[in-house]
């Protein structure tokens, strides 16, 4: 049976969704970072 | 970067190391099943996924009743983590999960019992994210979540046990009387490797949200602080 295709749509989904939510979790550590700055200079 | 200590350094490059060494037994070790072809080696993940999706559930459960024992905020920020991090895995279930239906039963979605309770079950959570953000009050936040969490619980087993209580095309692999598809050590030993590996990034990647949870209440708190201050230099002005 020939369904390469799916298989590798399936584990691209799968590396996707992963590599995107740590690209979610890098972006939200940098914009804690930023507001922790601006915060502590306001401060 | 992410990395605050050196254990969750280690954790984290041990999660990356297990889930390429789970990729590659899929790819070499793991054989081709004979009907299916080789769409089926979607399975080791998918099942995976799925899995963590239901233990971060219950993760977060725990810490629900464990919050509302000890009205501790960390319990809070680890439940909300466990909640955000099990859709994660349940929306990598189901999509997977899809791919993998469309050639074998020739259709990408089905109104089929366990895929039902697994809908039910990710858009329960989902409200859980969403309904948490209406609330200010870190405390009120956290006791409302608890329950939530508890309570939404009840999901899980629903989902769990639906291809095995109930008539479905969705195959049973573990604890079924007779097994729907026919596995042989290779394929077992490959599923175990990928769940462990599942169990281990799921642990980093808690370990990692949780954090940030934490820092994103203290800023909250910070920022209510600032602006009480700039309201009253405002009103000395």
């Amino acid at each position: 049976m020939t369904n390469l295709s799916y298989f590798i749509a399936g584990y691209l989904v799968i590396f996707g969704l992963l590599g995107g939510y740590v690209l979610h979790l890098l972006t939200l550590k940098k914009r804690l970072d930023r507001e922790q700055k601006e915060l502590s200079r306001q401060n | 970067m992410l990395f605050v200590n050196k254990n969750l350094k280690l954790l984290s490059f041990l999660a990356f190391l297990l889930v390429v060494a789970a990729f590659a037994m899929v790819l070499f070790y793991a054989p081709i099943e004979l009907n299916m072809g080789i769409v089926q080696k979607v399975f080791y993940f998918h099942v995976s996924a799925a899995w963590i999706g239901m233990l971060a559930f219950l993760v977060a459960a725990v810490c629900g009743i464990l919050y509302l024992n000890k009205k501790q905020l960390k319990y809070d920020f680890i439940a909300f983590s466990a909640v955000e991090i099990g859709l994660l895995f349940t929306a990598i279930a189901n999509f997977s999960g899809m791919i993998w239906a469309k050639p074998i039963w020739n259709t990408w979605w089905t109104w089929d019992p366990r895929l039902t309770t697994m809908t039910i079950m990710a858009f329960t959570y989902i409200g859980y994210l969403l309904l948490r953000r209406g609330v200010d009050n870190p405390e009120k936040r956290a006791r409302f979540g608890s329950v939530y969490a508890i309570i939404g619980f009840a999901s899980v087993p629903l989902t769990f046990f639906s291809s095995r209580l109930l008539r479905t095309i969705h195959p049973t692999i573990f604890g079924a009387d007779t097994g729907d598809m026919a596995m042989i050590p290779a394929m077992y030993q490959t599923m175990a490797v990928s769940i462990v590996a599942f169990t281990v990034l799921f642990a980093a990647l808690l370990w990692h949200r949780s954090l940030l949870a934490a820092r994103e209440s203290e800023l909250e708190i910070l920022r209510a602080q600032t602006e009480v201050l700039e309201f009253g230099e405002v009103l000395d002005d």
